[in-house]
């Protein structure tokens, strides 16, 4: 890697570090292990930086990284030790939330990474059924049968009868008839 | 819908504020660096290990068989095969059936440990390995910086010179319960091995080895999260019976504070013992249910202040993990409370963590 290279990976990054962070918040639902994983997808874009800056779509190719990381790391169960930053850590703001979207949320949450992944790329990228299957790396059936198995296991979570989990809604309760609690971090 | 549902939650979450962020480019860029220089290496097949790349220790199995490569006598030095190696940052240290310490571990605070194939007779020597820069030689004694548990063992004076180990001159020096044999393993990086006699440690030492793809590396499963910056993991001990690696101790410093050497290990007591020979009764017997596992909470350990967390469970094949916390004088408001939040504990299975590559 030559000093340009280097240049242009840095200038692409900073620039696109919020939204990365977002991007990777929104698959581990959790800021720390967020951060844990654009470190590690952004290392693995480093070292593929030549092929990702003469992409069509750089922020596509980045992205699928970020994706396929979450997705092999969840699967198998590496472990890496957080690199600690140079100043404390803060914890995000509490959320203005309401609990009928706190239900699904945990829902969400508690999905396998795959489909947690594919609802993401499908519902907050916008993403359609062959663009989601490129960057998971599977066919478009898959995507399809997850997006399906996801929103299924999604209706089941939140209650039967389920009719939406917006604001002035009534809060759903759990199986077990406790009040649903908060998953995730603080 | 509940597909407008989902939109609406995730862009709900897009709308909040970003709290500062631990990423970091230029870690990227030099982890980056190093994975290219790696694989450039493996491409090429060069045996000289690459700058930053694993290093990681390997104990073959002939070290009591008589089939050992003899040390080299002292004199003319034979050059070291790792004598172009610059001196790692980081590296990997593991012996089986004896207690490791790895330590300062590398900018990206990975913990890697390497899981030697061979098998290895009983013997009970202590290796510690410390990575460059954190010992020096000052007046005929070797001084380690944070050397934690094993500082008994790696820093003192240097004693007798004893022969050459893989082309570095070696130092050996006697005590009444043994010996211990030192050397540089690369320019300015110290290993230490504990053993009852020079020949011994000669032998052994002559097949311990340091480059990539020496051994297969193991991952420490767990990981920190949402703590404070300053803390870290000041070092790692793992322990094998029988070839299996049953337990981890973990120690978490939060901040430069001076540790005082924990309990000596245990040497090859095989899995049932286990439990009763680790140092539960040093805790209060207060239990609570962490990350599916039941953990014990100690307040104090070696008299300061300590948040002891020990799992209890079979150490096969669910191995316990163990995490000591030493907080110094000023322990935090809630380190309990804040572990439970935030720890993680992944891979419970503990042969994933003798297989996965490094990333």
């Amino acid at each position: 890697m030559n000093s340009h290279h280097d240049a242009e990976f840095t200038e692409y990054m900073s620039a696109r570090m919020p939204s990365l962070r977002r991007l990777a918040r929104l698959l581990c639902q959790d800021w720390s292990l967020a951060d844990d994983l654009l470190q590690a997808a952004m290392t693995k874009t480093y070292v593929h930086w030549s092929r990702a800056s003469a992409a069509d779509n750089t922020d596509a190719y980045v992205r699928t990284i970020l994706v396929r990381e979450f997705v092999q790391e969840r699967r198998t169960g590496w472990a890496r030790l957080v690199t600690p930053a140079s100043r404390p850590i803060e914890t995000a703001a509490a959320e203005a939330d309401h609990e009928g979207a706190l239900d699904l949320r945990a829902a969400v949450a508690a999905l396998p990474p795959r489909r947690r992944a594919v609802l993401v790329l499908r519902y907050f990228c916008d993403l359609n059924v062959d663009q989601t299957a490129q960057a998971l790396g599977c066919t478009p059936g898959t995507v399809k049968s997850q997006t399906a198995k996801a929103l299924e296991s999604l209706r089941r979570s939140v209650g039967p009868g389920y009719d939406s989990a917006l604001p002035c809604r009534p809060v759903r309760l759990a199986s077990s008839g406790e009040p649903r609690e908060e998953a995730g971090n603080a | 819908m509940l597909e407008d549902d989902i939109r609406e939650v995730y862009q709900r979450m897009n709308d909040m504020d970003l709290p500062p962020s631990r990423v970091s480019v230029p870690a990227a860029r030099t982890r980056g660096r190093v994975r290219l220089r790696w694989r450039r290496a493996s491409a090429v097949g060069a045996p000289a290990f690459a700058a930053s790349a694993v290093a990681v220790i390997a104990l073959a199995g002939t070290l009591l068989t008589g089939s050992a490569k003899p040390a080299q006598a002292p004199g003319r030095h034979a050059p070291s095969r790792f004598s172009s190696l610059r001196p790692y940052a980081w590296f990997e240290n593991l012996t089986r059936r004896q207690v490791v310490d790895v330590e300062e571990l590398n900018p990206a605070q990975e913990v890697l440990l390497a899981y030697p194939r061979s098998a290895l007779a009983n013997s009970g020597g202590l290796l510690v390995v410390r990575p460059a820069g954190a010992c020096h030689v000052r007046a005929g004694e070797l001084r380690c910086s944070n050397a934690g548990p094993a500082a008994v063992y790696i820093s003192g004076r240097l004693g007798q010179r004893a022969g050459i180990v893989d082309g570095s001159p070696a130092y050996w020096r006697q005590s009444a319960s043994g010996g211990l044999l030192r050397w540089q393993y690369a320019p300015g990086a110290w290993a230490a091995l504990s053993d009852g006699t020079l020949r011994e440690a000669l032998q052994e030492s002559t097949q311990i080895r340091f480059g990539p793809k020496v051994a297969p590396p193991v991952r420490f499963p767990f990981r920190l999260t949402g703590v404070p910056a300053s803390w870290r993991v000041g070092w790692v001990t793992g322990y094998w019976g029988n070839g299996v690696l049953y337990d981890t101790w973990a120690i978490i410093t939060t901040g430069r504070t001076a540790v005082s050497p924990a309990a000596l290990p245990p040497t090859d007591i095989g899995p049932a013992p286990v439990l009763a020979a680790f140092p539960l009764p040093l805790c209060g017997g207060v239990t609570r249910k962490l990350a599916g596992r039941t953990v014990a909470l100690c307040d104090s350990y070696h008299g300061a202040p300590h948040i002891l967390m020990t799992s209890l469970g079979r150490v096969r094949p669910s191995s316990p993990v163990t995490l000591q916390i030493r907080v110094g004088a000023n322990p935090a408001i809630g380190l309990v409370d804040l572990f439970e939040h935030h720890l993680r504990l992944f891979g419970p299975n503990p042969e994933h963590w003798t297989t996965l590559p490094i990333g």
